[in-house]
């Protein structure tokens, strides 16, 4: 079992925000953004984009989608599909579970299935 | 209020072993075109192209030009598009909200960066290859950037930045020349006169939404020295509008429409004109029952409250206007010798109550908006100088700017030189200093010392 | 009145060309210059309002089109529209002197009833002006009217949005209606 890291209160990511977890404390060589998507949930992706670089923590949050803030790219929140040109490749997705207050991140656990 | 400064980008226009042939940059000496002394004008400064090219030359590329207003810009990536001459720019402010001026073109092959009027973003990015600019104009972003030889250096392909940003109390003014006289030196004596609508508020001034934007045949001059030095169309251009205003229905009293007056010509070009009688007041009702006078000449000065801050007209050279009376400021941008796009916002103190702002937009809107009842008639003077201009023996019969003539003296009241209400004085400055300027080169003109 | 009226329903045929002959007869009132008659057809109430149209990043196209309270092309009262037509009649409104000849064109006319007693009428319209010689502006654009319809069965605007299909007004003014 992997043991989560504690990221934080909920109250520090605004809705339609998102914070950068950085490599060093990711332990997965890459940074990992954690999103307040306009649902209320939290969702986690790979902060790269797929296409060029670009951290996906400084996009556009609209629903439960992130347009990337360089090629206007969409990923899917929960699922990390690429929905749109000019990324090709998913993003990779990781666990997020609220205990509390806190905000637990998974890395490297990919999000669970949800309901399209 | 916002920080604006000084900057020297990485970005490096000169790349490479590129120059351009003087033929491309004959300059044509204007001294016999404009007669400032004996009050004469050459018709062919608004008219012909090559003078056109030069004026973007040596007056938009090196000229304190308006940009925009500080309250357009709250956040970070807050953006606003607009032109120095016919140069596209973007304004935004960047993450230590400065605010910031790049040319609006991408540098690798030229598109229109940014095609919004105004918003907000993160990235300015092209959408014809995707290059991608940060809000510092650094180039972050080239897709298959790999391909590139390998001295291609990101930072050199960053924004053209406009390197001299520089605000007074709220306008936000840009220039080319990175070694130009600073905004406030350049202002000088101007500067009270603007203070007079942009100082009555402790709390300064702020725009109401949206930029109104009309188009019209006529040459960018002929509105900006208006502005400058042209009390003298009033009643007679104006005399409709006159007449609706007053409430007897049949224009002013003999002494408001004769009002004493005084109008100021600055040796770098700017120019103000106003009444002194203390009933020549043409400002909306709830706007002149708002303000504390008393206050407002402890504040200005009785000079300035009897004066500047009434219904007068100005033009901070080359093309930046604005009336007093109504909170009108506008730019008149140039489009060719013989067309202008006039963009107009309204001005408002940031502390009075909502109802005073609502009334002062409203008279802004009615009587110098596109649609309004003062505009109208001006636009069509200028557009029917310009229309027919083109004639041989038309072109070539000079215009007069004789009124006042040697009536410029400092009066002990007003700061610099000042004349007469009705007044060509200013105008007569206006000119002499675009002729001085036309003829020197500017900094993009200065070769090099080995 | 009218027994039952649905509410965002099509009005019938015989009111919709009634709605449209009064939309004619403005544009009528309009182009032969009448325009103290033109302001009869609206309410004490009304309200004019011509807002202000920008380009807009598409995640912002919500402000693509001007709010009330901001700069605008009409801002206007049945007031504010008199002076402006007091101006005409001063016989020194140089901007409309000689008079522009207009041609008011419109079209695509859809009523609704908006509640019992009052219409939200849209239309298109395209406006032709020829001025002095060669001069020729072409105002494109489309109204949203509140309309009420009288105890007697006349009508009377309330509210008039018209919306230009412009960034940068291509003429020099506005000096006509819409």
């Amino acid at each position: 079992m992997i043991n989560p890291i504690n990221i934080g209160s909920i109250d520090d990511i605004d809705e339609g925000e998102a914070k950068v977890i950085p490599s060093d404390e990711t332990g997965t060589g890459e940074d990992i953004a954690v999103f307040h998507a306009e649902d209320g949930n939290f969702y986690a992706l790979n902060d790269n984009c797929t296409h060029e670089t670009a951290s996906l923590a400084d996009g556009w949050i609209e629903g439960t989608e992130v347009e990337c803030p360089i090629h206007a790219a969409k990923f899917c929140l929960k699922k990390g599909t690429a929905l749109c040109m000019p990324a090709t490749q998913d993003a990779r997705t990781h666990k997020v579970e609220v205990s509390g207050n806190d905000l637990l991140l998974y890395p490297n656990v990919p999000a669970e299935p949800v309901e399209a | 209020m916002s920080d604006c400064t000084s900057h020297t980008s990485e970005a490096n226009a000169s790349i490479g072993r590129m120059s351009r042939p003087e033929a491309f940059t004959q300059n044509i000496d204007v001294s016999t075109l404009v007669d400032s002394d004996g009050g004469l004008i050459d018709r062919s400064i608004y008219t012909e192209t090559s003078i056109y090219a030069q004026e973007q030359r040596r007056i938009f590329a090196r000229s304190w030009l308006f940009l925009a207003h500080t309250s357009q810009f709250k956040k970070p990536g807050d953006f606003f598009t607009t032109f120095m001459g016919e140069d596209p720019i973007i304004v935004t402010m960047d993450k230590t909200k400065t605010i910031r001026a790049y040319l609006n073109s991408c540098r690798h092959r030229g598109v229109r960066l940014c095609r919004a009027d105004a918003g907000a973003t993160k990235m300015f990015t092209c959408t014809y290859h995707g290059w991608s600019f940060d809000l510092a104009g650094a180039l972050q972003s080239v897709p298959n950037e790999k391909a590139y030889p390998e001295d291609f250096d990101r930072k050199q392909w960053g924004l053209i930045e406009v390197p001299n940003v520089q605000s007074y109390k709220g306008l936000i003014f840009g220039n080319w020349d990175k070694d130009a006289q600073s905004l406030e030196e350049n202002l000088g004596d101007m500067r009270y006169y603007m203070d007079a609508m942009l100082d009555r508020d402790p709390e300064g001034t702020e725009v109401m939404g949206g930029v109104m934007k009309w188009t019209l045949e006529g040459n960018w001059k002929l509105a900006a020295e208006q502005f400058a030095t042209d009390w003298y169309h009033v009643n007679m251009s104006h005399a409709s509008a006159l007449m609706v205003l007053s409430p007897t229905g049949r224009g002013p009293k003999a002494e408001i429409a004769a009002t004493p007056g005084r109008q100021f010509g600055s040796e770098n070009g700017h120019g103000a004109g106003f009444p002194t009688h203390p009933k020549s007041r043409f400002d909306a009702r709830p706007v002149h029952e708002y303000y504390d006078y008393e206050a407002l000449r402890e504040r200005l000065g009785d000079a300035a409250v009897e004066g500047p801050m009434t219904t007068g007209h100005a033009t901070v050279f080359p093309n930046f206007s604005y009336l007093p009376v109504n909170g009108s400021i506008r730019v008149w941008h140039p489009k060719g010798p013989d067309k202008m796009e006039v963009w107009a916002w309204v001005l408002v103190d940031k502390s009075m109550p909502d109802e005073v702002k609502d009334a002062q937009r409203l008279y802004n809107l009615r009587t110098f908006g596109p649609s309004g009842i003062f505009e109208a008639d001006d636009g069509e003077n200028w557009s029917e100088i310009q229309a027919i201009s083109h004639g041989f023996v038309t072109n070539n019969v000079p215009l007069n700017f004789q009124m006042g003539i040697g009536s410029e003296r400092n009066d002990g009241t007003y700061p610099g030189q000042t004349s007469e209400l009705y007044s060509d004085a200013a105008g007569r400055a206006f000119y002499r200093h675009w002729s001085k300027q036309m003829n020197t080169p500017a900094w993009h003109e200065r070769t090099e010392q080995a | 009145m009218t027994e039952e009226v649905v509410v965002d329903q099509l009005v019938d045929a015989e009111l919709a060309y009634k709605i449209q002959q009064f939309y004619f007869r403005e544009a009528e009132m309009l182009d032969d210059g009448h325009f103290a008659d033109w302001l009869e057809i609206f309410e004490e109430d009304l309200f004019y309002f011509a807002p202000l149209r920008t380009n807009r990043l598409r995640r912002q196209a919500a402000l693509s089109i001007g709010r009330e309270g901001e700069a605008a092309y009409f801002d206007e009262t049945k007031e504010s529209l008199a002076w402006r037509i007091r101006r005409y009649d001063s016989g020194m409104a140089w901007a409309e002197d000689p008079p522009s000849r207009t041609r008011h064109l419109i079209s695509n006319v859809t009523a609704r009833w908006a509640s019992p007693t009052e219409l939200r009428v849209r239309s298109a319209f395209l406006v032709y002006r020829n001025r002095l010689q060669t001069e020729t502006d072409i105002y494109s654009g489309g109204r949203t009217d509140i309309i009420r319809v009288r105890e007697d069965g006349s009508f009377g605007v309330a509210r008039r949005e018209i919306l230009f299909d412009i960034n940068v007004l291509m003429a020099k003014n506005l000096s006509t209606f819409f």
